[in-house]
């Protein structure tokens, strides 16, 4: 057996079900947070009470001293980076024994980048999952050590896969640590790099929905990836945007003559139906404005009715 | 010539399970005229319970003694750990085991295959089998043993897919001397129109269930399906010993006359002086791998030889084995076997091999939420 203790450096509650695996077992030397993240400040502080594990807090600029400190004071022998937001120099991931080992939160090498739960979701990918890496001087680019897919539900929102992959996550940090434990060398495979893709942050133009060139089937999906972090995919009637939080397809539409994007009804009794491109009867159940999350019905008071075409 | 792994388990239940195993492969490498095409390095992982151990030993075989394949009798949670190594020295590992366990990721490594009993597959046939009848109640009668393996939760789920409503749960004691079936018969005598019993049991334990259940079912005209285990050579127990009687999905039936299974009876028979069984019909499958991977070529290497069984059946005495193409599971036809009254067994002629039954089992995935399990190796305690 070889000893295992950690370095982890997160950003997100995704990670946690990963850092509990380590935490059981007494394979955490620290963790480190960015000063500015108070939910997981919160969270951790709560989940490290009276286990002794010091949380450090950092700011970008003064992360790397503050990092490099760390890992003169604790002498972990592998260091885990779990949605951390910024980018460790070659001397530092060559600190620790075992290296740094990153959690990437989708699938490897065909989604790096920064969102790889959101990019998965409008991509329209059939899976998604959680690739272990080895990290080097590239982005999401190191040896793969541990990958495993999930299927994407139909229904699936940003926060259901999310969480699916929080645990799955859990899945994978518990195999690492036995790894870990066992390997004289860690195992690993270079990445494809012919299928590599880096996707960046999405604009404000991809999380909008366009009623003149998605089908009912798309828009559901924009809107499930949209929810609940951006509040819901964006639209809006008369320059007013408002966030589409829930859809649901209430079958095909008669009104053959309407443009994609009119208000078919906005009442008590059928709800808010819009007409897409393909034909059919869009419900949008729940949307978001500034002044609160409503249901589609409600807008009627609001102002919008049928035969307004939402843009 | 190839280098390969041999990675035996250790039973107390069934004390040959490891010689058989190994015993089925080196008689099929004679017969095939193969036993001087490989060097075979064997090492014991004991229950399979030493996670660490097993990767040690399966370190030492790939980095140090360059074997180009490892046959690991172990369950397939011990697999998901090893397979990265093997992953990254693209070198084959086979996990041999009985199936009584799945894996939890259902998608396996580019170098890992799996060669299985198909337990948990079959048991999921027997529920399904078994919520099909007309009387939907069901006693369900586990062994605080086989209980801890998810061929149980595939019996129990799919009898209850099919509209099989569990009526009582039993699961038998852990020590065998406060062994008893009282709560049963109680239960029985309280609700004589209860005609259904799911059973799980493997061992000793078997064969006092399989004597101690036949006067309830002469009594209350039960019906009684069981797992395969049920179904098999019995220790200690005499093979026409008259007991319950049962049926259920096995995955071979010795007493099929297909060309290829009386083959290995007599082969075996000439070889060990003994009687074939699972764990003899796994290493003998073992060999049928290893005689595809020659004539493939060696310098195709790991993920070549995976591709290539992913096209080409083997013909196994129990039939022939489809390598899954997601799962890597190789995976064979389904007999409906029985046991009387009066101790004989046989099976249907005709073997189940339904894809569509199979490509559910292979996308199944355990519901969210806590399971647990044993550590060991199915049957080796």
């Amino acid at each position: 057996m070889h000893e295992v203790k950690a370095l982890i450096c997160c950003n997100n509650p995704i990670s946690i079900p990963g850092i509990r695996e380590f935490l059981f077992y007494g394979k955490v030397a620290a963790i480190v947070i960015t000063r500015r993240n108070k939910e997981m400040r919160h969270i951790l502080e709560h989940l490290l009470e009276g286990t002794g594990v010091p949380l450090i807090q950092v700011q970008k600029k003064n992360f790397v001293p503050a990092l490099r400190d760390a890992l003169d004071m604790y002498q972990p022998t592998v260091g885990l980076l779990k949605t951390f937001p910024f980018i460790l120099p070659p001397e530092l991931l060559a600190m620790p024994p075992r290296g740094f080992i990153n959690f990437h939160y989708g699938l490897l090498p065909e989604c790096r980048g920064p969102q790889p739960v959101l990019r998965h979701l409008l991509n329209n990918d059939t899976h998604a999952g959680v690739t272990v890496h080895k990290m080097d001087a590239g982005i999401d680019t190191g040896d793969i050590i541990l990958r495993e897919r999930v299927p994407i539900a139909d229904d699936d929102t940003y926060g259901s896969l999310q969480t699916k992959l929080a645990f799955l996550g859990g899945k994978l940090a518990a195999e690492l640590l036995r790894i870990l434990s066992y390997a004289t060398v860690l195992p690993s495979v270079p990445q494809d790099e012919s299928r590599a893709r880096y996707l960046e942050m999405p604009t404000a133009d991809e999380l909008t929905i366009r009623w003149d060139r998605m089908t009912a089937a798309e828009i559901r999906r924009l809107v499930n990836a949209c929810n609940p972090w951006n509040k819901g995919a964006g639209t809006s009637l008369d320059n007013w945007v408002v966030g589409v939080t829930e859809v649901k397809d209430m079958g095909e539409s008669l009104n053959d003559d309407q443009a994609p994007g009119t208000i078919l009804a906005c009442n008590e009794a059928e709800g808010l139906l819009v007409k897409t491109l393909d034909q059919r009867r869009l419900k949008l159940t729940i949307l978001y404005t500034n002044e609160g999350f409503f249901s589609g019905e409600r807008m009627a008071a609001l102002g919008w009715k049928a035969g307004q075409r939402l843009v | 010539m190839l280098t390969i792994g041999l990675l035996t388990p250790r039973s107390q239940l069934y004390p040959s399970l490891g010689t058989d195993w190994v015993g089925g492969l080196r008689s099929f490498l004679r017969q095939a005229g193969l036993q001087d095409s490989v060097k075979i390095l064997t090492e014991n992982i004991g229950f399979g319970t030493d996670e660490g151990m097993i990767y040690s030993l399966a370190e030492k075989l790939v980095l140090q003694e360059d074997a180009d394949i490892v046959f690991l009798y172990a369950e397939p949670r011990v697999a998901e750990i090893i397979s990265p190594l093997f992953t990254a020295s693209q070198k084959l590992l086979a996990v041999v085991h009985t199936g009584a366990n799945f894996p939890d990721n259902r998608e396996a490594a580019p170098t890992t295959l799996h060669l299985s009993l198909q337990f948990a597959y079959l048991c999921g046939l027997t529920g399904k089998l078994a919520g099909c009848q007309p009387e939907k109640e069901a006693i369900n009668l586990i062994s605080f043993y086989d209980g801890g393996y998810r061929q149980c939760f595939a019996m129990l789920h799919h009898h209850q897919q099919e509209g099989g409503v569990p009526a009582f749960n039993y699961v038998t004691p852990l020590q065998q001397s406060d062994f008893s079936l009282d709560p049963v018969a109680g239960f029985l005598a309280a609700h004589p129109s209860t005609k259904t019993l799911l059973c799980m049991a493997s061992g000793a334990e078997a064969g006092t269930l399989l004597t101690q259940l036949a006067p309830l079912q002469q009594q209350y005209g039960l019906r009684i399906w069981g797992n395969p285990m049920m179904l098999a050579e019995i220790p200690g127990r005499k093979e026409d010993e008259p007991g319950a009687e049962l049926s259920g999905f096995i995955p071979w039936y010795p007493g099929s006359d297909n060309p290829g299974n009386q083959f290995f009876l007599q082969t075996l028979s000439a070889d060990k002086g003994k009687r074939p069984n699972y764990f003899s019909l796994l290493g003998w499958e073992c060999g049928l791998l290893l005689e595809r991977i020659i004539q493939t070529g060696q310098d195709k290497a790991a993920t070549g030889w995976v591709e290539d069984l992913v096209q080409t059946p083997l013909n196994s005495p129990r039939g022939y084995l489809q390598t899954d193409p997601v799962t890597h599971e190789l995976h064979g036809p389904a007999w409906l076997g029985w046991r009387r009254m009066d101790g004989t067994t046989g099976a249907d002629s005709v073997p189940t091999d339904d894809a569509a039954d199979w490509a559910s089992y292979a996308q199944f995935r355990m519901p969210a939420g806590e399971s647990t399990s044993w550590r060991n190796t199915y049957l080796c305690i």
